[in-house]
């Protein structure tokens, strides 16, 4: 019998309302990453500068993804970690979602309208921090994806620090690709990613803050945006399509994305983004799920080509939590040099199919994958200069 | 599949944000643990915990893959800080017996009276206990930690839980069965025989 363990059990205290146990909550997340930030440290500085872009502007990959890793993979070479480590990102793309994504997007816009949000002047600075990772197809077949954590600083002029860090060890698609990487040699590896700093001025790139769509603007004009969602989707559709990419769902949500990632907007505005996102064609929902840090969000997708784009929100405050671009087919080798191709169909620098061929990363295979980490309007530091007299 | 609390905590040691995950999945269980135990500064000591968790992480036992037992062994041993809150949160206990949610939560009548009546003697037997045969038994009450988590928790042998947590629920049940005995004797006295 269990009754002083049952009568124990009924012993419970008084149970806050909703909110207070929400605050309570984010309360506490908020120091534990802020002790994470303190703890870890800026990452280190390289003297070597790179050019290589940040891979914010994922419209690239959906255009030429395996012919500019290729490219990059020939370029860098790392060592494989001691200690094997595999990405194994690989998404059940055999039942594709069919439930709209629009209740689940309004969720996020309401939540994220009652969210608070630090007044962006030009005193402050707009710190984002990320963990980029990009699956990395060398010229010889071996799969590899090099984490990297990038910091931007953007100044309210529009003026961009970037640093850049790889975050852990080099790692093989799976423990075939290790199989295959040892057997041939354990040769150098193409898996990118690099530690850098790098500075540029105020739309000085393609991928500059500010940017809507295909357009750049100023704060104050993206500021004035409208919140009604039809209007600004009207802006949003005229700004995607005055860019190189057309102006469909994926570009969509790309352009939304990339905006809360890149500049600090006011809640309403979110808010109304969301709401564009949940009026766009062919938009699912996929459902609760966690990311590779473990954290839980809402995840939606949208499908073009042969790829799939994902983003995960946090429901309760509508704040990104990761996107991803799945490749829906498999990537294999199918010449005697390795080269990959694309369902036994050679690419430019495949040649021709001569051999068997090999799954170099299965259909569902995470290509890219981005995990918003932070985002914080900062007071801006006093720059040496200034404190000259 | 979600990565397992070890494999986030070693991802921790190179990309600190994994931690988060962490947190993510314990914190519900973990506030409402320590927010029974405690009157005030709940919310503090809970915060606390995944803070000293992820400094202390490197002492995490990569065997383990959930990491609660760990964290709710943190949480006790900050628990023991805040003595008077636990004692406010113990008095509170005795005072609301048959508190108004436990009153309207049951579906029951008996189980209503049952949980009115138990409350003030179960809180006082709990007060009255060692602490650290207390942090035992409501790591297996409240936590519902098994034995063996309850050693991982609080770092002690298995058999010491269950010399512990024998020796709490025996005290507990004397003070319930003795109060009982009072009751009942004072529900079946003949009232005439008060008055003689």
């Amino acid at each position: 019998m269990n009754l002083d363990l049952d009568a124990l059990r009924r012993l419970d205290a008084p149970r806050p309302t909703s909110a207070a146990l929400d605050d309570a909550r984010d309360a506490a997340r908020e120091r534990l990453l802020a002790t994470i930030a303190a703890g870890s440290g800026a990452p280190p500085e390289s003297k070597r500068t790179t050019r290589r872009s940040r891979r914010v502007a994922t419209s690239a990959l959906a255009t030429c993804t395996l012919t500019a890793v290729l490219l990059v993979g020939g370029l860098l070479g790392s060592r494989a970690p001691r200690t094997p480590a595999f990405w194994n990102a690989v998404v059940d793309v055999t039942h594709p979602p069919v439930a709209s994504a629009a209740p689940a997007l309004r969720g996020a816009a309401r939540a994220a309208a009652a969210q608070t949000a630090r007044p962006f002047t030009a005193g402050s600075v707009w710190v984002t921090r990320t963990r980029e990772s990009e699956l990395i197809v060398d010229r010889r077949g071996f799969a590899s994806v090099q984490p990297t954590t990038v910091e931007l600083t953007t100044n309210f002029e529009g003026a961009v620090h970037m640093r850049t860090a790889k975050a852990g060890p080099l790692q093989l698609m799976n423990r075939a690709s290790l199989t295959a990487w040892r057997d041939a040699g354990s040769p150098m590896l193409g898996g990118g990613g690099y530690d850098g700093v790098l500075t540029y001025p105020k739309g000085d790139r393609s991928d500059a803050p500010y940017q809507f769509g295909g357009r750049f603007r100023s704060y104050r004009e993206l500021l004035a945006l409208p919140r009604d969602p039809e209007a600004l989707g009207r802006e949003l559709r005229a700004a995607v399509a005055a860019g190189p990419t057309p102006a469909n769902s994926w570009f969509q949500l790309n352009a939304i994305t990339d905006l809360m990632e890149r500049v600090p907007l006011p809640p309403d505005l979110r808010a109304g983004l969301w709401r564009v996102a949940a009026d766009l064609p062919g938009i699912k929902l996929v459902g609760r799920q966690a990311d590779r840090l473990g954290r839980s969000g809402t995840a939606v997708v949208v499908k073009f080509g042969h790829e799939w784009r994902q983003v995960v929100f946090d429901p309760r405050t509508g704040a990104l939590l990761a996107s991803r671009i799945v490749n829906l087919r498999a990537t294999t080798t199918c010449d005697r040099d390795m080269a990959p191709c694309r369902d036994g169909r050679p690419t430019a620098e495949g040649g021709q199919h001569r051999g068997s061929r090999k799954v170099i990363a299965p259909a569902g295979s995470v290509e890219y994958e981005k995990l918003y980490l932070s985002m914080e309007v900062r007071p801006a530091p006093v720059s040496p200069k200034s404190r000259t007299p | 599949m979600p990565p397992s609390d070890a494999e986030l905590i070693r991802r921790s040691r190179e990309e600190p944000e994994a931690f988060a995950g962490v947190f993510d999945r314990h914190y519900d269980r973990i506030a409402a643990y320590v927010r029974r135990r405690l009157d005030e500064g709940a919310e503090d000591v809970t915060a606390d915990t995944f803070v000293a968790a992820f400094q202390q992480r490197e002492r995490f036992r990569a065997e383990h893959d959930s990491a609660l037992p760990w964290l709710y062994g943190i949480a006790t041993n900050m628990i023991r800080g805040r003595r008077r809150s636990e004692r406010r949160r113990l008095r509170a206990y005795c005072q609301h017996a048959g508190r108004e949610r436990d009153l309207d939560d049951s579906p029951d009548l008996d189980g209503r009276l049952d949980a009115a009546a138990d409350a003030p003697r179960v809180a006082r037997a709990l007060e009255r206990l060692p602490r650290r045969d207390r942090d035992a038994l409501l790591l297996l009450a409240w936590a519902e930690l098994s034995y063996e988590e309850i050693a991982e928790a609080l770092q002690i042998p298995v058999g010491t839980v269950r010399s512990r947590i024998s020796r709490a629920r025996r005290r507990l049940r004397a003070a319930l069965d003795a109060t009982a005995t009072i009751d009942d004797a004072s529900i079946h006295r003949d009232p005439s025989e008060e008055l003689a």
